[in-house]
């Protein structure tokens, strides 16, 4: 039987990769990709304490995670097309007019 | 009878209550709006005479004024109350202004005839009628001030009538703001009165004065304080400047506001007030010498002046000077009698003049003369407004005046009594100098002679009932000095009265020599008093004065504050308001819109903060 400590230890990964990701890439279809990295690695330490501690509610938070991060999946990706196609802008780090 | 007595309030109130009517209603009454003005001025006058009889007797019966009133403010254990109070003094002073408020305005109606703003003119006509005619009313200080600042207030909105024109705008302001300086004394007055006495009402002030209460120094600064309001509404030197330029107004204006009622305010005042003075001999010198100084001194200004309507508006000021003379020498009575008559016979010869204004269209005496052939019943009545004014037995200046002459000489203070003398003079001289300049010599009007003719019935009618008065007040002396309480008119002797009628005599003489003798004229005058008759013309220079004294030194300041202000105090206060601006346009570079950075500044921070709570928890 695997104790907790692996599946937390696999969260902190996945949660690391995908900040990591987040920050540094320039594709934003990729930055989008690495913040449901980052989603999903918050979601394997819900079920990993629900599962250990007994309760149910863990899992079910998971659920509305995912139907959340379908949603931003949708709404990023249709951003990112819109600013491509209106903009002509496939760099994030030239996504810079949001500002004073 | 009592029940008119109870409906006295009314005289005050209906002029009031045309001018809201006019207000809310007059454009759109037209021409109908002077009529419902002389509608309610006229029943006011007719309550007023009325009244005359029933509140004297109550009067006498009571030995105290009729009261009526209520309770407007209560401030602490102090009430004050809005009302009516009927002493001799208000009765006398409530049929003056009402009766003549009602001619006048029955003259405006030609008068003032085709004016664009006509009915507000009534407005105006009736606010002035009833505030006057509350504040002679009134019981108590307060209510004096209240309507002695609204009758101001009519009578900058009526001088500034003609607003168009930046003379009568100027005028107006100058009258407002030269009057307010006295309003300042007479409202510290009442200030320190309240303090002293702890009551508006005029009974318990008046008691405390006499109970000798107060200390002598208090009331001789309470006596100067109420005269210099006094001095300002009656226009007496050193603060008669507004008067004379008042005259841009349109003359029943001057002649209801300027003559008759609301410049004799400031004597009625000052005899209302009459035992605080009594109380103190100094105010009463100060009061005095002022009448007598501002009689002699507007007298020699009225010779040299060319506007014939300014000329009248000095002969006020120095009929003024004299009402204040004889209060100032202890008659109330011949004061009072006084301004009863003037009232009468200054509204006549302002309206007389208003209809040559009217039809010749000029105040220049050197643009119009020889008026006699074409307007007789105009000439007249003048001519019996200049005899009364002048002093001639028996029309009604000579009664009064030789009232004022007599209390003077038996006061036995020779320096006065010299000046009143010289004045009467003098006064003869300029008032008949206009008479035979505007109705005699060469016949020539500004718009043509052929075309002057009598002014409107509407304004002939008032002439003739006021010349009727004229003739007919003098002998009235005694029913006033019974009204008043206050003694008889001082009985003149006939070396007063011989003097005063010769010297009146000569003055019409040397100006009938100097203006109808061909060969000698005004430039004959001129030459011989040489300097003398610049500084009549330029009026002693006292407006120069005021300008080069007060006026621009008071801009000077105010030039200097704006100018500190705009440098000093702005720029502080903008820079203030620059700080933050500039404080945030730097810190706004740390917005760049890349949402990495955003998400990377984030992480390090949430890193951080977890760091530091980890060691701070593990101490």
């Amino acid at each position: 039987m695997i104790g907790l400590g692996p599946y937390v230890a696999l969260g902190a990964v996945l949660f690391a990769i995908g900040a990591y990701g987040a920050l540094t890439r320039h594709n934003p279809i990729a930055v989008l990709m690495c913040i449901e990295m980052m989603l999903n690695a918050a979601n394997i330490n819900f079920v990993a304490f629900s599962s250990f501690g007994g309760s149910i509610d863990g899992q079910i938070f998971v659920i509305f995670s995912l139907v959340v991060a379908a949603c931003e999946a949708a709404t990023g990706l249709a951003l990112v097309l819109g600013v491509y196609r209106n903009r002509d802008i496939q760099e994030i780090g030239d996504m810079h007019l949001l500002k004073w | 009878m009592d029940g008119l007595l109870a409906v006295s309030w009314l005289v005050p109130f209906l002029p009031l209550l045309a001018f809201a009517l006019l207000t809310l209603f007059g454009s759109r009454l037209g021409q109908g709006a002077a009529w419902l003005s002389i509608l309610f001025t006229g029943v006011a006058a007719v309550l007023a005479v009325l009244l005359l009889s029933p509140a004297s007797t109550y009067l006498q019966d009571q030995q105290h004024p009729y009261q009526w009133g209520f309770s407007w403010l209560q401030i602490g254990s102090v009430t004050v109350s809005l009302g009516v109070s009927l002493t001799g003094l208000n009765l006398l002073m409530l049929p003056i202004v009402s009766v003549i408020a009602l001619l006048v305005q029955v003259y405006a109606v030609g008068y003032m005839h085709g004016d664009a703003r006509y009915p507000r003119f009534f407005a105006y006509m009736s606010l002035f009628t009833g505030s006057m005619l509350a504040l002679v009313v009134s019981p108590n200080f307060l209510q004096l001030y209240i309507f002695w600042e609204m009758v101001g207030l009519c009578s900058y909105l009526l001088i500034g009538f003609w607003y168009q024109r930046s003379q009568a705008a100027k005028a107006a302001k100058k009258a407002f703001i030269v009057t307010r300086i006295g309003d300042v004394g007479l409202l510290v007055a009442i200030f320190l009165i309240f303090a002293a006495t702890g009551s508006f009402e005029f009974s318990a002030v008046i008691q405390a004065v006499q109970s000798r209460q107060l200390g002598g120094g208090f009331v001789t600064a309470i006596a100067l304080l109420i005269f210099l309001g006094a001095a300002g509404k009656s226009a007496q030197f050193p603060l008669h400047v507004w008067l004379p330029d008042a005259m841009e107004g349109p003359t029943p204006v001057s002649a209801l506001i300027h003559a008759a009622t609301m410049v004799a305010a400031g004597v009625y005042l000052v005899a209302l007030t009459f035992p605080i003075f009594a109380a103190s001999a100094a105010a009463m010198q100060v009061v005095a010498w002022i009448g007598a100084i501002s009689a002699f001194l507007a007298a020699t200004i009225a010779l040299a002046q060319t506007d014939f309507k300014r000329v009248i508006a000095y002969s006020t000021i120095s009929q003024l000077g004299y009402m204040m003379l004889g209060l100032g020498v202890g008659s109330i009575t011949a004061g009072m009698f006084h301004l009863t008559t003037h009232a009468v016979f200054k509204a006549l010869l302002f309206l007389a003049v208003g209809a040559v204004i009217h039809e010749a269209d000029t105040q220049e005496l050197d643009e119009v003369s020889g008026l006699w052939g074409k307007m007789k019943i105009t000439a007249i009545t003048f001519f019996i407004g200049a005899l009364a004014l002048s002093g001639i037995p028996p029309f009604a200046g000579f009664w009064s005046k030789d009232g004022i002459l007599a209390a003077v000489v038996s006061q036995g203070n020779w320096g006065l009594a010299v000046l009143g003398f010289l004045t009467v003079l003098l006064t003869a001289f300029y008032i008949w100098r206009i008479g035979f300049r505007l109705f005699f010599g060469e016949q020539r009007a500004p718009h043509g002679y052929e075309k002057v003719h009598e002014a409107p019935l509407m304004m002939m009618v008032p002439m003739g009932l006021l010349a009727l008065g004229a003739i007919g007040t003098g002998f009235f002396g005694g029913n006033i000095s019974r009204l008043l309480g206050s003694g008889a008119v001082p009985e003149a002797g006939w070396g007063v009265a011989i003097l005063a009628t010769v010297l009146a005599l000569v003055g019409i003489g040397a100006a009938f020599l100097t203006y109808l003798r061909p060969g000698f004229g005004e430039a004959a005058v001129a030459r011989l008093l040489g300097p003398v008759w610049i500084a009549f013309k330029r009026k002693y220079w006292i407006d120069e004065g005021y300008q080069a004294g007060v006026v621009r030194p008071t801009l000077a300041l105010a030039a200097g504050v704006r100018q500190a202000d705009g440098n000093i105090i702005d720029t502080a206060v903008e820079s203030v308001g620059a700080a933050p601006g500039a404080i945030g346009e730097g810190v706004a570079r740390a917005q760049t819109g890349r949402a990495q950075t955003y998400l990377a500044v984030g992480t390090i921070a949430v890193v951080l903060l977890v760091i530091v709570s980890v060691i701070g928890g593990s101490r």
